[in-house]
């Protein structure tokens, strides 16, 4: 027998504000959608573990400043530091720069370098730029102190961990971002009985929705046992 | 063609990519709508080649689609919206550039260097007004470069040439420098004065190069009254730009002009710099700024603060200053983010609101919270043995103790219930639960847990 297999159509995934579980993160929600204002922090660099939820804030910056007609640029270290460092200059012309994965320059001393030279430049022509990493400057593999003094410059703040009940209503934002709906007890279940930490949860949360949709079942306690053993 | 065709072929986009495609490739892109032409601008080469490759094609057939009978030329390249023709020689756009506008940078980089004696009044100094001598405070750790630093803004070309700033990084070296450039243009404002990074100076000689005009480059760079060129290590192993600019630094030292360069060590201790230059730089002044000491970071706060509109308990700002204790930079984004707070949260500035907010920058602690190490401070706040946390026994002082360990261990740390049930004596995940809600139940109703548990949280997250 053949497993059927989905077709691989994503929905688009918001990321924006409202899509986000704010928790204890409030001042950090205000800084961001504050930095495109006239009296805005310039310079911002927010941290916390993975899939926190870094990503999608930067994003959804990016979406409020588009809103204002800002030109603005979202760099996923993730995707372009196997390429030329190239992709940094001339952004000083751009009025929001956001750089993700900033932790992803250890021992790269050519783009450690391109980014002392980016926040100079972005200074100089008074526009914005926010970093997002998985440490605070100091606890980064910098070999660059003159990087690592500028990161600094701004406000650095730390993405907090939601508490349970948040984590829950994140779960079922995320579900229903991508199509379907996770029921309470199920949402429940997930976070009484496995790693609390949200990267694990939204991994099992993309598996669950895979196989329940292969097998074309519904979302239930007992499917789910069986479905993440 | 109406001016809305990019918005409105931004928004069929915006149906057919993901937020982050729009995000890194399309939005970072300008636009110039001319009636029979649209042309995109990319920062880069590199968004230009991933644009070509990958969006061009649907670009392209949606605007067919949106233009119909009257298409349009679709463009992309390489440039900013701010350069209106690209075509025109550099050295008219320097002088016909609207005082009014901001400066640009990479219009800058753009300059082909145009000769001195056309570009006369149009230097673009890249001085940042904001650094003033007024603003900078002094203290024993930047006393004497301070006073060369104002010796040389007030007697530019006289003994201290090269003025030579050297010490580690955030410690004011840029600072200072501006506040020499402006001071030197307050006394004498037809002074051709340029700071720049020495980065750029490397980026205006590649450029110069590709175009052929050396030159140009050599001319526009003799001519200043003032060369003020930052962070100069970064010129180490780049051989053709030591080489172009030791000319240069011979040229404007023997006409009298001053230069002066900041650094993060001493010229003869930059590895990767052609001797000559380290001695050069060694010829007028090099004066050493040091980290600051407390008394002169606790004025730096206050200094700061007041810039903002904020007055800062003296308490606070020794608080602060006692902890970020390696550079200003550092110091002024802890106090960024504590007036960020104070503002967003209503609160007057105390210690303990500071200490409060700056938690996680003072002691990364999060690390240390593991259960192993909650069940021997509760075990120690509640003077019974960590093996008891673990044991059967079922006596309340023991059972009580127990269940505060276990709302701890869930509150604090990622761990999943199954494995704290485990790490408690390998304890069913329901127990954990039952634990847990007891916990909550009872701090609401006896005081003295609630207490206990805060207590705890507070000695295990400080």
């Amino acid at each position: 027998m053949y497993t059927q297999l989905t077709l691989d159509l994503q929905l688009r995934e918001s990321h924006t504000f409202e899509n986000f579980v704010v928790g204890d993160n409030a001042l950090l929600l205000q800084l961001l959608q504050q930095a495109t204002d006239a009296k805005g922090e310039k310079q911002l660099f927010i941290w916390g573990e993975q899939f926190i939820g870094k990503s999608h804030l930067l994003q959804a910056v990016c979406q409020l400043a588009n809103e204002k007609n800002f030109t603005v640029s979202y760099l996923p270290f993730k995707q372009v530091i196997d390429y030329t460092s190239e992709v940094l200059d001339g952004l000083e012309q751009i009025d929001l720069v956001c750089i993700d994965d900033l932790q992803l320059v250890a021992n790269k001393p050519v783009w450690q370098e391109k980014i002392f030279d980016l926040i100079n430049r972005m200074r100089e022509a008074n526009k914005c730029l926010l970093f997002a990493a998985n440490l605070p400057p100091n606890e980064l593999t910098l070999q660059l102190e003159d990087l690592r003094s500028r990161l600094n410059w701004g406000p650095v703040i730390k993405v907090n961990d939601l508490n349970d009940h948040e984590k829950q209503q994140a779960l079922q934002l995320r579900a229903r971002s991508r199509g379907f709906e996770l029921p309470d007890q199920v949402a429940s279940f997930m976070l009484n009985n496995y790693a609390r930490d949200l990267s694990g949860l939204f991994e099992k949360l993309e598996a669950l929705d895979k196989i329940s949709l292969q097998q074309q079942r519904r979302l239930t306690v007992p499917f789910v046992k069986t479905a993440l053993k | 063609m109406s001016a809305a065709l990019w918005s409105k072929c931004l928004q069929m986009l915006e149906q057919e990519l993901s937020d982050q495609q729009l995000n890194t490739w399309i939005r970072p892109l300008q636009v110039v709508e001319d009636t029979d032409e649209l042309r995109l601008l990319a920062p880069n080469r590199f968004v230009l080649d991933w644009v070509n490759q990958n969006f061009l094609d649907q670009i392209s057939r949606i605007t067919q689609q949106l233009t119909g009978d009257n298409p349009v030329k679709l463009s992309l390249e390489i440039g900013t919206q701010a350069r209106k023709k690209p075509a025109t020689p550099v050295s008219s756009i320097i002088q016909n550039k609207d005082p009014a506008s901001s400066i640009n940078p990479n219009e800058v980089r753009e300059l082909t260097f145009a000769p001195a004696s056309r570009v006369v009044q149009h230097v673009d100094h890249n001085l940042n007004m904001g650094f003033t001598f007024e603003n900078f405070v002094e203290g024993k750790s930047n006393q004497l470069a301070r006073a060369a630093s104002l010796q040389v803004s007030e007697n530019p070309g006289g003994a201290y040439n090269p003025l030579f700033l050297y010490g580690g990084v955030g410690l004011g070296k840029t600072h200072i420098m501006h506040a020499v450039g402006n001071r030197m243009r307050e006394l004498n404002p037809d002074a051709r004065i340029v700071y720049l990074h020495s980065e750029r100076f490397v980026g205006h000689m590649i450029k110069a190069l590709q175009h052929n005009a050396i030159d140009e480059f050599k001319q526009f760079y003799r001519s200043l009254d003032a060369l003020l060129i930052d962070d100069i290590q970064f010129f180490a192993g780049k051989e053709r730009s030591q080489e172009e600019f030791f000319h240069t630094f011979n040229a404007l030292l023997e006409g009298g002009r001053q230069i002066i360069l900041t650094c993060d060590r001493y010229p003869k201790e930059i590895e990767g710099l052609e001797e000559r230059l380290k001695s050069r730089f060694g010829w007028g002044l090099p004066v050493c700024i040091d980290p600051p000491e407390l008394e002169t970071r606790v004025a730096i706060l206050h200094k700061k603060a007041e810039e903002f509109g904020a007055v800062l308990p003296n308490e606070v700002a020794f608080f602060i200053a006692k902890r970020i204790r390696s550079n200003i930079r550092e110091l002024e984004g802890s106090l960024r983010r504590v007036m960020a707070t104070a503002n967003f949260t209503g609160k007057p500035i105390t210690l303990e609101f500071a200490k409060d907010t700056l938690r996680d920058l003072i002691a990364l602690q999060d690390k240390l919270i593991t259960i192993d190490n909650i069940q021997k401070t509760v075990a120690e706040y509640f003077q019974i043995r960590s093996s008891d946390l673990l044991s059967n026994r079922r006596s309340r002082s023991i059972t009580r103790p127990r269940q505060v360990a276990m709302a701890l261990s869930k509150e604090l740390t990622n761990h999943s219930l199954p494995e704290i049930g485990n790490a408690f004596g390998g304890r069913d995940h329901t127990t954990i639960l039952h634990g847990c809600r007891k916990i909550a139940e009872l701090r609401e109703s006896d005081s003295k847990i609630n207490e206990d548990y805060t207590n705890l949280l507070r000695i295990l997250s400080n």
